[in-house]
């Protein structure tokens, strides 16, 4: 065959390929229009019992009989649209009863073995909604899985399944998900706090594990704000690793006690600038008015970002604090001053927002 | 004489016939490369659940920074677009760069802005700096005044200021969706250590803006922006997904790219004297990533979107066609030792010697493959129906690329709604193979001319502003 013959050949194909993907574009639009017009009619349907469900005036199975009507995608994205409103927890739990057995439910819970990640990820937001104690196992491998986004959902998912040992194991693997995920992973948390609680502990008093482990347990800590783990978060603050220092500085400021601002304080002296500008931000946090005489001297530390949490710290202590940033505006120490007129100029909203209250 | 003419004219046809094939086998690769990239990102775009995660405040706060020269008239609503972007935490970091008319006035009046001490770290080295403003009204925003350094300058004074961990480098011109940075942040939530991403640009010409915001995407009519709409899909949606999975993305836009902080810092921010800073600063990133043995990725997102007003008159084309091609020239001779260089992995291997030999020099081979065919056919030299079947190959190739962009499109985000638009994107398609691309490829051979000459200037871009479309 010669070299023209076969550059004709070319030149056909890419041109009945070019008329085929014309068609093709359009075709599919008109079929994504009709698609988009029978969801919007089974939403129409749901719409009513949903809101009597809402309210708590109706059952969940109205709402059952109309996601089972709609194509089995669709059913799992309503749900668990529905399934993240705020209704009462045991609403919640019957909702996820009444779903429990449903054709589209069933669908996506079997692709918690499958190749492709996402519909591994239906499968964990599936469980979110219709998951019991009996589907831990199906869950276990879903919380270790090579793909974030459904390591989120399945930790999602820890609320339904209410299951105490994948709770310890949401917490030991803490440390070692990326910070974003972690911090999905601490909202998520937050709803099944009562079997957090003592992994978490366990965790916090563990000698094996390393400064920035504890860091990373501190911050989550800090955000469930248990009272009881008070004692373990104030034994950090004399860690020898200053990550878990700075970590315990930072959790401390949740925990208002004269204990929390005795070991804060005690970290403004610390060696690592870091670390004393978490304790001067935590100070600021917990308004303890009796570290004003500390965060003033503050105010000449070496590093920016402490005398920068001092000054913010300060403004938040009210009038002594106020006054303290005024004679700080009068002084001679250049680094002193200079950050007085910036933070005195700030209004109180600002204050709170660059001190990260 | 004349037979040594014809045998030239003929190696030079099989040089290009060779050429041509090498090239287009690597697009084809590209875009082949693209489709799971693409599917990916769609799932997780498009996912509801998955955006209700991205609104919790499970993402790493980010700086903008909005470098501003001599744009009074729009700062104000520019501002309150970036300050009004849908992210749980994120602070504006402005940069006044010595700017000759009121915008600095103008920030003032509309920002109730007043004057703190300049308590910035001066890291990376820049042009004076005048003063430091923050707003009564916004505390997230903070407004540097500087002596004029250029675009590369500001964005260095805005790292210098930027008080997060990431920093975004916008156009004060780009319309940024609302949702475009939570979109953006999407690789955080899935675990991954990050040195930069890359965001969609889009063609904003045609569409109507209200309040800084793109409410109705259309296509222009007009053929300059109508054909640069279908070149913006074709590159973002499979050259550069393409790219994501060779691991050589070599292009982070400069008018809507994320950065890790330390990591521009590390390299040492913008280079000034550069005249397309968003290559030179990727190949810098990807140099410093592999020199230290950093495993952190540069992905390119398709879903976040940034719009931008394209050139409407081959004048101002020409210009920013012919300034791009000489940064890409400057990048590449600067970076030639990386080239073939294994010690740079995928980037020294494909990515650099693809825009070496496939994208720097293809304006100079299709030139010779156009001369060569005049002077072939002039003197017999040349099988005219081959000649011809050959010509309609390469400009199928090229249709049928871009169809495969709006086939893309049409299969995954569907930004053009109206079935208008969608006829004028195959138009275009159809379209751009004739005129169109034979005037870039004359504006990048007028680059090579520029670099030869040693200019070094940016050239003036006048655009026609928003107004037009704008309610």
């Amino acid at each position: 065959m010669s070299l023209l013959l076969v550059l004709g050949v070319i030149a056909v194909a890419q041109a009945v390929f070019v008329v085929l993907l014309g068609i093709f574009v359009f075709v599919r639009r008109e079929k994504l229009l009709r698609r988009a017009d029978s969801v919007r009619s089974s939403r129409g349907k749901l719409s009513a019992p949903l809101a009597k469900w809402l309210v708590g005036s109706g059952s969940a199975d109205p709402v059952r009989d109309a996601l089972r009507a709609m194509p089995r995608d669709a059913a799992l994205v309503f749900a668990s649209e529905i399934y993240d409103t705020r209704v009462p927890r045991d609403q919640h739990a019957s909702f996820g009863a009444a779903l429990r057995g449903e054709p589209w439910a069933n669908w996506a819970i079997k692709g918690a073995t499958q190749r492709r990640w996402w519909r591994r990820l239906d499968a964990a937001r599936a469980l979110g909604i219709v998951g019991t104690r009996d589907d831990a196992d199906i869950l276990e491998p879903l919380l270790d899985d090579t793909h974030a986004a459904v390591r989120l959902a399945a930790t999602q998912a820890l609320a339904a399944v209410d299951d105490p040992e994948l709770v310890r194991l949401a917490v030991a693997h803490y440390p070692g998900e990326a910070l974003a995920v972690r911090l999905f992973t601490t909202a998520t948390l937050r709803t099944v706090w009562q079997l957090a609680e003592g992994p978490l502990r366990d965790c916090l008093t563990s000698r094996d594990a390393s400064g920035r482990e504890i860091a990373a347990w501190l911050a989550l800590a800090e955000s469930l704000n248990l009272p009881s783990l008070r004692p373990a978060v104030t034994a950090l603050a004399s860690h020898p690793d200053p990550e878990a220092r700075a970590g315990a500085a930072r959790a401390l400021r949740r925990y208002p006690h004269a204990g929390s601002v005795e070991a804060v304080r005690a970290l403004l002296d610390d060696p690592q600038d870091f670390v004393r500008a978490a304790a001067a931000q935590a100070l600021g946090a917990l308004r303890a008015a009796e570290a004003e005489p500390q965060l003033e001297r503050g105010l000449s530390d070496v590093a920016w970002w402490v005398r920068f949490r001092c000054a913010l710290a300060l403004a938040l202590l009210g009038e002594p604090g106020r006054a303290a940033l005024r004679r700080a505006r009068q002084s001679s120490d250049t680094f002193a001053r200079e950050m007085a007129v910036m933070t005195s100029g700030l209004s109180e909203g600002a204050v709170l927002e660059l001190g990260d209250v | 004489m004349m037979e040594a003419l014809r045998q030239g004219l003929q190696a030079l046809d099989w040089a290009i016939l060779v050429y041509f094939i090498l090239l287009n086998s690597f697009y084809a690769l590209l875009l082949l490369l693209s489709f799971p990239e693409l599917w990916t990102h769609f799932q997780l775009a498009d996912d509801e659940y998955f955006a209700r995660v991205l609104a919790t405040d499970a993402l790493p706060p980010i700086s903008v920074l909005v470098p501003a020269y001599n744009e009074e008239v729009s700062i104000a609503s520019s501002v309150l677009s970036f300050l009004t972007l849908a992210y749980p935490r994120h602070e504006v970091v402005l940069v006044n760069d010595g700017s000759k008319d009121h915008t600095m006035d103008e920030l003032v009046r509309a920002y109730d802005l007043y004057e703190v001490p300049p308590a910035i770290e001066r890291i990376l080295p820049t042009a004076t700096i005048r003063a430091v403003y923050r707003s009564r009204t916004h505390s997230r925003l903070l407004v540097i005044d500087k002596d004029n350094g250029g675009k590369a300058d500001s964005l260095n004074a805005a790292i210098n200021a930027a008080r997060f961990p990431y920093v975004i480098a916008c156009d004060a011109d780009t319309l940024i969706e609302p949702d475009a940075l939570l979109r953006l942040a999407r690789p955080f939530l899935l675990g991954r250590e990050i040195a930069a991403i890359g965001g969609t640009i889009r063609v904003v010409n045609a569409c109507t803006v209200e309040l800084g915001r793109v409410v109705d995407a259309r296509v222009d009519s007009r053929w300059l922006p109508g054909c640069q709409t279908v070149e913006y899909l074709r590159a973002f949606l499979f050259g550069r997904l393409g790219w994501n999975r060779i691991g050589g993305n070599l292009i982070i836009s400069g008018a809507f790219g994320l950065f890790a902080r330390k990591y521009l810092l590390a390299i040492g921010g913008y280079q000034t004297g550069n005249v397309t800073e968003d290559m030179d600063l990727a190949v810098r990133l990807h140099i410093h990533l592999r020199e230290q043995g950093i495993k952190a990725d540069m992905p390119f997102i398709p879903d976040p979107v940034a719009w931008t007003e394209v050139p409407t008159s081959s004048r101002i084309l020409h210009r920013q066609r012919e300034r791009w091609h000489r940064g890409l020239i400057g990048t590449i001779w600067e970076r030639r030792r990386m080239l073939f260089n294994p010690r740079y992995g995928s980037v020294g291997m494909v990515a650099l010697p693809f825009f070496a030999f496939g994208e720097m020099i293809a304006p100079i081979v299709e030139l010779l493959g156009y001369l060569g065919l005049i002077l072939g056919l002039t003197i017999g030299a040349v099988n005219t129906p081959f000649a011809l079947v050959f010509l309609a190959v390469a400009v199928g190739y090229g249709i049928l690329l871009s169809m495969w962009a709006i086939v893309l499109e049409e299969v995954t985000f569907r930004r053009y709604n109206a079935r208008r638009d969608l006829w004028r994107l195959l138009f275009f398609a159809l379209v751009e193979g004739f005129g169109y691309r034979q005037l870039t490829v004359y504006y990048r051979l007028h680059a090579f001319w520029k670099v030869m000459r040693g200019d070094r200037g940016w050239g003036v871009m006048q655009r026609e502003g928003f107004a037009r479309s704008s309610k």
